[in-house]
């Protein structure tokens, strides 16, 4: 009886197989899926046992001989895309840009690319603008510009983007985030896009929008919006250059701030399920009274309560950590959870985040990159709202000390099952480079292999050049652009084009990914959470919008699986609570699942 | 120093005391002649009306019919002392100490007027009299200033450091005496760098001493340079390396950062005890993530000074890093002890709480960690806002990022 069950479910699965080297194509084979196969009315299953936060999975020692090898392949992308940036870098507005977001616009099952550009001051003036690119993916490893044709070439001075269904009709529109507010695109279906920032309500937005995330903190079914805004600027009145001992590095003269401006406040927007959005930041309780330089913002459910809290880096302040009470409101509880600040007690600089259950317990850490001299902070999730600052027990922190960090994400490099983490870096001052010391304006990335035993190893200098290839680099976004099953990395630097890197050679490990559509939970599913487990290998992956640095990540859950050739069981947790399940599912493909009605 | 203030606070002392004393005239006026009793009530009303111009002639009609009258002697030496007459007030004040001498604050006035009439040798004699014997802040404030100043006009730096040493370890916050302290010790400074500049212009001491004023003026690179001289002249000099070091630690070059470590360890070879080289070898080891070395630094650091807060610290955190929180503990515990304004070890302390379930002592931690470091910040703004290097503090900082 149960087999029968798990054989309907499976023919019912919205499901598309392919193997490599086939020429891959998204379809849904199911319209109707009647799923149900194993009803599971416990979400303790995917959530994660908060009582047994260390992994009891064997840890499998890692030789470094067969690692798979960072490869530029931009030149062969077709991709000619270059953030524009001034020579001196004289305002700190022109040096927080450089978000990218992979976005797959036409439904298509391939990851496009949209990268966000910003102008400088003087060009602002002059009333020049910048002019940000959507590139469509070719299925054949090039990509076309088509900005002009989409309609999302100037949105604004912009920052970042975040992607999310705002209007459920199942097409991703594009949030993006700008030096004056925040302009939404939908997405028209049809390869166009249409500003609806006025008609949505959030024209009002105007500060200094930095972070943005979706997330339906209400569980009605639409996503709302989080944006987080960083310092109250002016055009008309911009700190001078080395004018005050804020402006000021190591003695010489630099760009003004955060520190010795003013922060701006935040802002969430409730979807009002028309095409509109309230603003209840006040209301919520997140609105950040005391004006923090706020960064990326990213929703989660971190005490596995059901509800979606909300995470929001502040530069060189305490972060939020907003725990959702459930009516409405929330608390921030960053300091009791132990993310406020770093393990003595500092704040940090706080510029992206990377969430990830690296250790396999259904638990999602934090990983935040900060200011040279600092460390990219690891906070492992201890289940119960408390994390653990452990950069350093973790193996991270004494390789990041030296670098700007920006991007970064979890993300399973060489598809051993297990996450690991990259991040990117660039200083904010190319002035430093005229300075006798260690930090340099351009610098080089940094990649961490997860040990399966809670540590990394910083394998930077054994993936190739790419990654060691100095840059000033903002922005960062993992998919599988090729639907190889592997997954690449896109990075937009500030100067100069962006790179898109892919990982070549190395062991041949299995995979599986998944696209997740809500019914009764958002479109896009986001905030949903697929538990993969294929025997002693489980992981748990969630559906995130926003993150990184101003950047967005492809939306499917991607696991490397190792040795494995199928996982046993799938657990999909909706952001609705509801649970599902599948089972025996072969590796190596991709599988969209639809929500049951 | 002195301040109408302090001069009018010391007014109101010697007004209570004077009240006193006319409730004891008032009691033995019933064995004097009704005379000296009238005039007594006589000043005590004119007190209360707060016309001492009044009183003083009443206080002078007693000491007329009764020489020997200590009350009316001092009343009326501490109504001129406070009228400005210190001329008329000093006999008054001299022989109300002639006929009782335990009035210490007599004395101390006494000293006050002497000095405001040009005759120094007796305030100095006076003064120094009163000052171990008064209990009185005010007084014991304004008579050691008197001090001081005597001290220093005569070129007497070390005294006048005995003596502000004295009011510092009595009251540790008052503003007058924390300025006379920073005076003293600097004047005292600046003269033992003249002396060694001349007694020893090119020594090894003398280029540590322009190391120092270097660094205080923000030349690194020549406060460097000079350390590294003084190594040339004497490279087992105690202290240099360490100093040199600690330099060598906070630059952003990296081949001096590099170097740091050499010279801690070179500092420990010329002195084996020196714990706070010990102390940053152990925060190099963890900074590079070397968890052992970490450990074996720190402990041996607490071992040479178990009352050095920070390396208490520095060991709870490797321990912590080992996960080792009971061992831990107390070490942040003896941290506070130690300091209780750590900002650091607060917040470890309250770390290793919550990660204990022990909800109510995180939470008891985390205020004191933020009450602290309000508190640190708004001295650090101080000096920004002022534009002064800070002493040494937690978590110093001085680039715009930080």
């Amino acid at each position: 009886m149960c087999d029968k069950k798990k054989l309907r479910a499976f023919i019912h699965l919205v499901l598309v197989v392919f193997a490599f080297g086939l020429a891959p194509s998204f379809s849904q084979l199911s319209e109707s899926p009647s799923l149900g196969i194993e009803s599971h009315d416990s979400k303790a299953g995917l959530r994660g046992s908060e009582a047994d936060p260390v992994n009891a999975q064997q840890a499998t020692p890692h030789t470094f001989t067969q690692l798979p090898q960072l490869v530029d392949i931009t030149g062969s992308t077709s991709i000619k895309f270059e953030h524009l940036s001034s020579p001196e870098q004289k305002y700190i507005v022109e040096s927080m840009s450089g978000g990218v977001a992979l976005i797959d616009y036409d439904r298509d099952g391939w990851p496009d690319i949209y990268f966000t550009n910003a102008q400088s001051v003087e060009m602002a003036l002059a009333g020049k603008k910048a002019r940000s690119a959507l590139y469509h993916n070719n299925h054949n490893g090039t990509f076309t510009d088509i900005t002009d044709k989409a309609g999302v070439g100037y949105p604004c001075w912009a920052m970042g983007a975040a992607v999310g269904d705002y209007n459920n009709d199942g097409w991703p529109d594009l949030l993006v985030t700008c030096f004056g507010g925040v302009v939404l695109y939908r997405n028209n279906g049809d390869g166009t896009f249409t500003d609806v920032t006025r008609q949505s309500g959030l024209s009002n937005d105007s500060g200094w929008a930095t972070g943005a995330a979706f997330g339906d903190y209400d569980n009605d079914g639409w996503v709302d919006l989080f944006v987080s805004h960083y310092v109250a600027l002016s055009l008309s009145n911009l700190p001078s250059f080395g004018s005050m001992k804020t402006c000021k590095y190591h003695g010489i003269d630099v760009q003004c701030g955060p520190k010795g401006l003013n922060g701006s406040p935040d802002n969430l927007y409730h979807n009002n399920a028309d095409g509109t959005f309230t603003d209840v930041s006040k209301k919520a309780s997140v609105d950040d009274p005391q004006n923090r330089f706020g960064l990326t913002a990213v929703w989660s459910d971190f005490n596995n309560d059901g509800r979606l809290d909300l995470f929001v880096t502040n530069d060189g302040q305490p972060n939020y950590l907003y725990r959702n009470d459930g009516d409405g409101r929330f608390t921030d509880v960053a300091y009791l959870a132990g993310v406020a600040v770093n393990q003595d007690g500092a704040e940090q600089a706080n510029m992206g985040v990377a969430l990830g259950d690296y250790q396999h317990n259904g638990l999602f850490s934090l990983a935040i990159t900060h200011f040279n001299d600092e460390y990219t902070a690891l906070f492992r999730n201890d289940g119960k709202m408390s994390f653990s600052d452990v950069s350093y027990a973790s193996g991270i922190a004494p390789a990041t000390t030296a670098y700007v960090g920006w991007g970064d994400a979890f993300f399973d490099f060489d598809n051993d099952g297990w996450p690991d983490l990259l991040l990117v870096n660039g200083h904010v001052y190319p002035q430093v480079d005229s300075l006798d010391i260690t930090a340099k304006y351009r610098e080089p990335g940094l990649l961490f292999l997860n040990q399966h035993d809670g540590t990394f190893k910083n394998i930077s200098n054994l993936v190739g050049p790419a990654i060691q290839t100095p840059q000033v680099s903002r922005g960062m976004a993992v998919g599988d652009l090729f639907n190889d099953g592997r997954l690449d990395i896109v990075i937009e630097n500030l100067k100069g084009g962006p790179m898109i890197l892919q990982p070549q050679g190395g062991p041949t490990n299995h995979w599986i990914s998944f696209a997740l559509e809500g019914t009764k939970s958002n479109r896009l599913a986001l905030n949903a959470r697929v538990k993969a487990i294929a025997g002693d290998l489980v992981q748990t992956g969630e559906v995130l919008s926003g993150g990184s640095y101003l950047s967005q990540n492809d939306l499917r859950l991607h696991f490397g699986l190792g040795s494995k050739d199928h996982v046993d069981r799938v657990e999909i947790l909706w952001p609705d609570g509801k649970m599902e399940v599948r089972s025996n599912l072969a590796a190596d493909r991709f599988y969209t699942i639809k929500e049951s009605e | 120093m002195k301040t109408k203030e302090g001069i009018g606070l010391l007014g109101i002392i010697f007004f209570f005391f004077f009240l006193r004393s006319l409730q004891c005239a008032s009691q033995s006026a019933a064995s004097r002649p009704q005379e000296i009793a009238a005039h007594a009530r006589q000043a005590q009303e004119f007190l209360k009306e707060h016309r001492p111009d009044l009183a003083i002639p009443e206080f002078r009609a007693i000491v007329a019919l009764d020489p020997n009258n200590v009350d009316a002697r001092g009343n009326l030496g501490v109504l001129l002392f406070f009228q400005g007459d210190y001329p008329a007030a000093i006999p008054q004040l001299r022989a109300a100490l002639r006929l009782r001498p335990t009035l210490w604050r007599m004395q101390a006035l006494l000293g006050m007027a002497e000095r405001r009439t040009g005759s120094s040798k007796s305030a100095l004699a006076d003064l120094e009299k009163a000052f171990p014997k008064l209990r009185e802040e005010k007084i014991q404030i304004e008579a050691g200033m008197e001090l001081i100043e005597i001290h220093t006009a005569a070129g007497d730096l070390d005294k006048a450091a005995a003596t502000v040493s004295a009011l510092r370890s009595l009251y540790p916050t008052n503003v007058e005496v924390l300025y006379a302290s920073y005076r003293i010790y600097s004047d005292l400074a600046g003269e033992a760098m003249l002396s060694l500049s001349l007694v020893a212009p090119n020594s090894a001491r003398m280029h540590q001493v322009m190391a120092h004023e270097l660094e205080k003026h923000g030349d690194d690179e020549a406060a460097i340079r000079n350390y590294r001289e003084a190594l040339k002249l004497d490279p087992k000099l105690p202290g240099l390396h360490f100093e040199l070091s600690e330099m060598l630690n906070a630059s952003s070059v990296a081949a001096e950062q590099q170097e740091a470590e050499g010279e801690y360890k070179a500092a420990l070879s010329v002195n084996q005890f020196d714990e706070r080289a010990e102390f940053r070898l152990g925060d190099i080891s963890s900074r590079r993530g070397d968890v052992q070395e970490a450990y074996a630094h720190y402990s041996r650091a607490v071992q040479l000074q178990p009352n050095d807060a920070e390396a208490n610290i520095g060991l709870a955190k490797v321990l912590m890093l080992m996960n080792q929180p009971d061992r831990a503990e107390p070490l942040l515990q003896r941290a506070l002890q130690l300091d209780p304004t750590s900002v650091a070890a607060h917040f470890r302390l309250s770390t290793l709480y919550r990660q204990a379930g022990r909800t109510a002592d995180a939470k008891r931690e985390l205020e004191e960690y933020q009450k602290y470091k309000e508190m640190k910040e708004k001295l650090h703004d101080i000096y920004h806002d002022m534009r002064v290097k800070p002493a040494k503090q937690e978590g110093d900082e001085t680039d715009v990022r930080k």
